[in-house]
C-alpha cells in the first residue's frame, strides 16, 4: 500500500519464483500409497518378502460382507453380486460359496481329465474289488436320487469321486457356514464374498475403479437396508490415499488462506504478501525438488507436512519485515536481528535431525522437506529479501509500543508461577514416565474399528493376514513344489496340535510332477481293474459295460503326462497360483501363508532346520523395525540437541541468556511430556519427532525474546512479530489435527500445542524483565 | 399336481412321426400351459421309474410332489430311500436320508437348471422359459392332451432327447424325459 519507490524488482522476483514453483509442482507427481511410507525391511530376505506381500497375492484380495437384511435377501444379493462380477475382467475370481470351479468350462474339463493326478486323497485311487464295491453302491444310490439322472454319466465315469475331491481341495478353507447356498459368517447374519482383482493391490487408480464397480453393482441390486462392507489391503490403500489427497488439498488451501489472512492483518499490504511469497514459493519448490532428487519420489504426506512448514519457514521473512522501520536501509534491520535469525534457523534445522536420520523413508522425507524449506527460507530472507523489502519500502502497519503490549510485558513479573505447571508435569513424569510405543501399528493410518472388521472377515473367509509367511526357493518350479510338499507333514502336525488351521501354497493347487507320478503309479493296470470291477458289481444291478468309461479314463491317466504350471495359465486356478509360485532373477520362489496361526513361535520352531525356507513374522518384523528406527531417532535427536546446545553456547556467549533460553525450552518439553503422561498417551516415534520439532521452534522464539533488549520500540516489534509467527505456526499445525491421515494428525496436535506453549514460556521466561538486572530462570 | 422329474420319454417315438397342424398344435400347447399355470398350488403322490442304460433293471421310487407359486417345487421321495429335493427360486437343495442338506444354485449347474425348467416351467405356466429350451407341440384336446417338448437350445439338445407330458385339463398325469444318453425317466402322478 505504501509504495514510496517502484516495487518492480519485487514483482519480477515474485513472478520468477512463481514460475519456478509451478514448474516443479507440475513436473513432480505425488505418491499417495502407504507402502511408499513404510519401512522396507532390514535385509534382502525380508525386503523381498515385504515386496511380494505388497505387490502380490495378498494385496489383490477384497473381502465383502453383506448385512442388515434377512438372510434370504442377503443370499440373493450375494448371488447377484457374484453373477455380475464374475463376468467382469477386473476380477480374477469371485467366490461366495457356490461351486466356484464351474466358472470355467475348460478348467472343469482339465481338472476332470487329470483328476487321478490331482486328487489329494489316496482313497480315490484305491481300486481293489472291495473299495469299488462300496464306490459302486454309492453310484447306485446317486442314480436313485432325484438329481441323479442329470449326473448319471459323471457318476459312472468317476465312481471313486476323484473329481469332487480335486475340486474340494482347490476351494479356499473358509470357516463360513453355507446358508441358502452362499457363505455366511458363522456367528451372525452377514453374507461373505471373497474377490481377487486383476489389478495389483498397489495400483490405486484401478483399485478405486474396482471399488466403484462393486458399489455400483451392489446398488443396482436394490439392496434396500442391506449394507455392503468392503475390506482388504487395496481398499485400505485407496481410502487412505483418498484421505491423504483430501488432506493435502485441504492443507494447501486452508494454510494458504490462514497465513495470508494473518499476514495481511499484520501488515495491511499486498506488497508484503508478495514479498513473503518469494521465500514461500522458493522454499516449498526447492524442498520438493531436493526430496525428489534424494528419494526418487515425493510422498503426499511429506508435501502436506511441507505446506504446514510454511507456517514456520515464513517466520524468517516475517521477522525481517516485522522488525524493519520505514526508511531503513537493507542491512540495518539485519544488523539487529540477523544473529538471532541465523541461530534460530540453525537450531530449528538441528531440531529436525531425528526425523531426517530416523531411517524410515517417509519420515526422513518429511524431515528433509522441512529442513530444506527452512534453510531456503532463511537464505532467501538473509540475501534476497532485504533488497526487495527496501525497494518496496515494506514495514509493519503498526509498530512501536502500545499499552496492551506494555501490560503484557508486565506479566513477566509473575513468571515465578510458571513453576507450578512445570513442577506438576515434572512430578507426573517422575511418577509415571511416558511409555514408548514402538509398534508400527501406532503409525497405521487405519482406525481400530476398521482393523477389527478386517480381522473378522479374514477369519471367516480363511484369508491369511500375511502376518506370518514363508518363502521356499529352488532352481525350478518343480523344486519349489517338492519342497512345499516336503513341508506337508510339518503342517499336518502343527494343525493337529491346533497351532494353525492350514496353509496356502502353490503345491495345494498343483502337485509336483514327482507326486503326480507317484499317484498314477497307484492306479491298477486295465486287466486288474476290469477284474476288480467284475467282482465288485456282483450283487449290484450294473451291466458289464456300465463302467467302460471309468476303465478307459483310468487307463488314459496312467499314460497321461503330468499337469504343469503352464497348463493352468489363463484358468482361475492358474491365476490363484501365479502369485504363490514365480521366478525372480533365475530362481524360483514359492510363498506359503499359514492360516489362523495361534502360536507363531511354535510354527517358527517347527521350521528350524528346513533347508531353503525363509520365515518372516511380519508383525514382529515390522515392530522390530519400528523399534530399531525409534532407537535410531532417539540417538539422532540427542546428537541434534547437543549440536543445538553447542550452537547456542557459541552464539550467545552469555551465561544468563543461555540459561534463560534453555530454561524456557526445557520447560516447554517438560510440560508437553507431562500432559502426555497425564492423558496416558504413549509416546510413538511420531511424538518424538514432533517434540524435537517443537524444541527447534521454541529455541527460535526464546532466542528472539532473549535478545539483549534495545528500546521499547524494538521489544514491541519483536513481540508483535513473534505473535504473528506463532499464530501462523499454531494455526497451520492445528489444521493438521483435522487431517484423515493419522500421522499428520498426531504431528499437528503435538506441534500446535507445543508451539503455543513455546510462545508463552519464551515470552515469559526467556525475555528480560524490564529494568531488572540479571535474569532469573525457573 | 405337479410333475417333475426328468422323465425320459421313450415311448413317444410314434407321436413324433405324426404330422400336426402347426396352428392348432401351437394353440393347443399354449392353452395347455396356460391352464396348468392357473393352479396356484398342488400336492400329489407320485410313482417314478428310471430306466438307466448302465443298470440291468429299472429303479422305482415313490413319494409326494408339491408345488406352489412362486417357483417352489418340492419332491419328497419316501421309498426306497428318504430324499427331499426342494427347488425354490434359483436354489436347489437336496437332502438324502439323514445326511446334510446340499445347496446348489441353479446358475452353477446347467444340467440342474434344465431339469428344473423341464419340471417347473409347465406348472408355472411359464411359456417364455419353456420355449427358450424347447419347441412345443400338442396332440388331443384340452380334456386329454399330450404335450411334446423337443429341445432346441444347445444346452438342452446336449442333455435331453425328448420330453412328453400327458394330462387332462389342468392336471398332469405323467411326465417322461428321454435323455440324450438313452436313459429314460417316467414320473406318474396319482390323481
Amino acid at each position: 500500500m505504501k509504495q514510496h519507490r517502484k516495487p518492480w524488482v519485487l514483482a519480477v522476483t515474485l513472478a520468477v519464483s512463481a514460475l519456478f514453483a509451478a514448474l516443479v509442482f507440475v513436473s513432480i507427481p505425488l505418491r499417495l500409497d502407504m507402502a511408499g511410507f513404510l519401512p522396507r525391511g532390514h535385509d534382502d530376505g525380508t525386503r523381498f518378502l515385504l515386496r511380494e506381500v505388497q505387490g502380490g497375492v495378498a494385496g489383490t484380495v477384497i473381502m465383502l460382507g453383506l448385512e442388515g437384511a434377512p438372510e434370504p435377501e442377503l443370499a440373493r444379493l450375494s448371488l447377484g453380486l457374484h453373477a455380475a462380477l464374475v463376468k467382469d475382467p477386473q476380477f480374477v475370481s469371485v467366490l461366495n460359496g457356490v461351486f466356484a470351479t464351474d466358472q470355467a468350462e475348460t478348467l472343469r474339463a482339465l481338472l476332470f481329465k487329470h483328476r487321478y493326478q490331482l486328487a489329494p486323497d489316496d482313497h480315490v485311487r484305491n481300486m481293489d474289488a472291495q473299495a469299488l464295491e462300496q464306490a459302486f453302491a454309492n453310484v447306485l444310490d446317486g442314480l436313485d436320487s432325484a438329481a441323479g439322472p442329470a449326473f448319471a454319466d459323471t457318476l459312472l465315469r468317476d465312481p471313486t469321486n476323484a473329481f469332487i475331491q480335486t475340486v474340494h481341495a482347490l476351494e479356499p478353507d473358509v470357516h463360513a457356514r453355507v446358508l441358502h447356498g452362499v457363505w455366511f459368517a458363522p456367528d451372525q447374519a452377514r453374507a461373505l464374498l471373497l474377490l481377487r482383482t486383476t489389478a495389483p493391490g498397489m495400483d490405486l487408480a484401478r483399485q478405486a475403479q474396482v471399488e466403484h464397480t462393486i458399489s455400483a453393482t451392489f446398488a443396482g441390486l436394490h439392496p434396500g437396508h442391506a449394507k455392503l462392507l468392503m475390506s482388504g489391503p487395496s481398499v485400505f490403500a485407496v481410502s487412505s490415499a483418498v484421505g491423504m489427497r483430501h488432506d493435502v488439498d485441504m492443507m494447501a488451501l486452508c494454510s494458504f488462506v490462514l497465513v495470508v489472512s494473518i499476514l495481511y492483518w499484520r501488515f495491511r499490504s499486498l506488497w508484503v504478501l508478495a514479498a513473503i511469497g518469494v521465500p514461500f514459493l522458493l522454499s516449498l519448490s526447492i524442498a520438493m525438488l531436493v526430496v525428489w532428487l534424494v528419494f526418487g519420489f515425493v510422498h503426499g504426506i511429506a508435501f502436506g507436512f511441507g505446506m504446514t512448514m510454511l507456517g514456520v519457514a515464513l517466520d524468517y521473512p516475517v521477522l525481517l519485515i516485522g522488525h524493519r522501520d520505514h526508511g531503513e536501509g537493507p542491512q540495518a534491520t539485519l544488523r539487529r536481528i540477523g544473529h538471532s535469525l541465523r541461530l534460530g534457523v540453525t537450531t530449528a534445522v538441528l531440531g529436525l535431525s531425528g526425523m531426517v536420520f530416523c531411517g524410515l523413508p517417509g519420515l526422513a522425507q518429511l524431515g528433509t522437506f522441512a529442513a530444506v524449506g527452512l534453510v531456503v527460507a532463511a537464505v532467501v530472507t538473509l540475501h534476497i529479501m532485504p533488497r526487495l523489502v527496501v525497494a518496496a519500502d515494506l514495514a509493519p502497519y503498526t509498530s512501536g509500543p502500545s499499552a496492551p503490549l506494555a501490560r503484557a510485558e508486565g506479566w513477566r513479573r509473575y513468571r515465578g508461577w510458571l513453576v507450578i505447571p512445570v513442577v506438576v508435569c515434572a512430578t507426573e513424569l517422575w511418577w509415571s514416565p511416558p511409555v514408548l510405543d514402538t509398534r508400527l501399528a501406532a503409525l497405521s493410518p487405519l482406525p481400530e474399528q476398521t482393523l477389527r472388521m478386517d480381522e473378522a472377515l479374514r477369519k471367516d473367509l480363511g484369508v491369511p493376514d500375511s502376518s506370518l509367511m514363508l518363502a521356499v526357493s529352488g532352481l525350478t518350479a518343480q523344486d519349489v513344489l517338492e519342497r512345499e510338499e516336503a513341508l506337508a507333514p510339518v503342517w499336518a502336525q502343527l494343525r493337529q496340535q491346533g497351532r494353525l488351521v492350514g496353509v496356502q501354497d502353490a503345491a495345494r493347487f498343483l502337485p509336483s510332477v514327482r507326486l503326480q507320478h507317484k499317484r498314477v503309479e497307484q492306479l491298477p493296470p486295465t486287466a486288474a481293474l476290469q477284474a476288480a470291477i467284475a467282482q465288485a458289481r456282483e450283487g449290484l444291478p450294473f451291466r458289464p459295460t456300465a463302467f467302460d468309461t471309468f476303465v478307459s479314463d483310468v487307463d488314459a491317466a496312467r499314460q497321461m503326462p503330468p499337469l504343469l504350471p503352464q497348463d493352468l495359465l489363463g484358468t482361475p486356478v492358474g491365476a490363484a497360483m501365479a502369485p504363490l509360485l514365480f521366478a525372480r532373477s533365475g530362481q524360483w520362489f514359492g510363498l506359503v501363508f499359514p492360516e489362523s496361526v495361534q502360536d507363531h513361535q511354535a510354527v517358527e520352531q517347527a521350521l528350524v532346520g528346513q533347508p531353503d525356507v525363509l520365515t518372516m513374522d511380519m508383525h514382529k518384523e515390522v515392530d522390530s523395525l519400528s523399534a530399531y528406527h525409534t532407537g535410531r531417532t532417539l540417538r539422532w535427536m540427542a546428537v541434534g540437541c547437543a549440536l543445538a546446545f553447542a550452537v547456542l553456547v557459541l552464539g550467545l556467549r552469555d551465561a544468563g541468556r543461555i540459561l534463560r533460553v534453555i530454561g524456557a525450552v526445557v520447560a516447554v518439553q517438560i510440560t508437553v511430556l507431562g500432559v502426555f503422561a497425564l492423558l496416558g498417551q504413549p509416546l510413538t516415534l511420531i511424538h518424538l519427532i514432533a517434540l524435537q520439532f517443537v524444541l527447534g521452534v521454541s529455541l527460535d522464539y526464546a532466542l528472539f525474546f532473549a535478545r539483549p533488549q534495545l528500546d521499547a520500540e524494538e521489544r514491541a516489534r519483536t513481540m508483535r512479530t513473534l505473535l504473528t509467527c506463532n499464530a501462523m505456526t499454531v494455526l497451520t499445525f492445528g489444521l493438521l489435527a483435522a487431517c484423515h491421515t493419522l500421522l499428520l494428525r498426531e504431528i499437528g496436535m503435538t506441534v500446535a500445542f507445543g508451539v503455543a506453549l513455546a510462545m508463552i514460556y519464551g515470552f515469559l521466561l526467556a525475555g528480560q524483565r524490564q529494568h531488572i538486572g540479571p535474569p532469573d530462570t525457573p | 399336481m405337479k410333475v417333475f422329474s426328468l422323465l425320459a420319454i421313450s415311448g413317444l417315438l410314434a407321436g413324433l412321426g405324426q404330422a400336426w397342424a402347426a396352428d392348432s398344435a401351437g394353440d393347443l400347447s399354449r392353452q395347455i400351459i396356460a391352464s396348468l399355470g392357473l393352479v396356484a398350488q398342488r400336492t400329489q403322490p407320485f410313482h417314478e421309474k428310471k430306466d438307466i442304460a448302465a443298470l440291468t433293471h429299472p429303479l422305482f421310487s415313490s413319494g409326494v410332489l408339491a408345488f406352489h407359486r412362486p417357483a417352489y417345487l418340492e419332491k419328497t421321495t419316501q421309498t426306497p430311500r428318504q430324499e427331499r429335493l426342494i427347488i425354490d427360486g434359483g436354489m436347489v437343495s437336496i437332502q438324502r436320508g439323514a445326511g446334510s442338506v446340499h445347496h446348489v444354485p441353479l446358475a452353477q449347474s446347467p444340467a440342474l437348471a434344465l431339469l428344473v425348467t423341464t419340471m417347473r416351467a409347465p406348472l408355472e405356466g411359464d411359456m417364455a422359459t419353456l420355449t427358450h429350451d424347447y419347441t412345443l407341440s400338442a396332440q388331443g384336446d384340452l380334456g386329454a392332451w399330450t404335450l411334446i417338448m423337443t429341445p432346441i437350445s444347445p444346452q438342452a439338445t446336449q442333455l435331453v432327447h425328448l420330453v412328453v407330458l400327458k394330462g387332462r385339463n389342468n392336471a398332469i398325469d405323467s411326465l417322461k424325459v428321454m435323455q440324450a444318453n438313452g436313459d429314460v425317466q417316467t414320473l406318474t402322478l396319482d390323481p
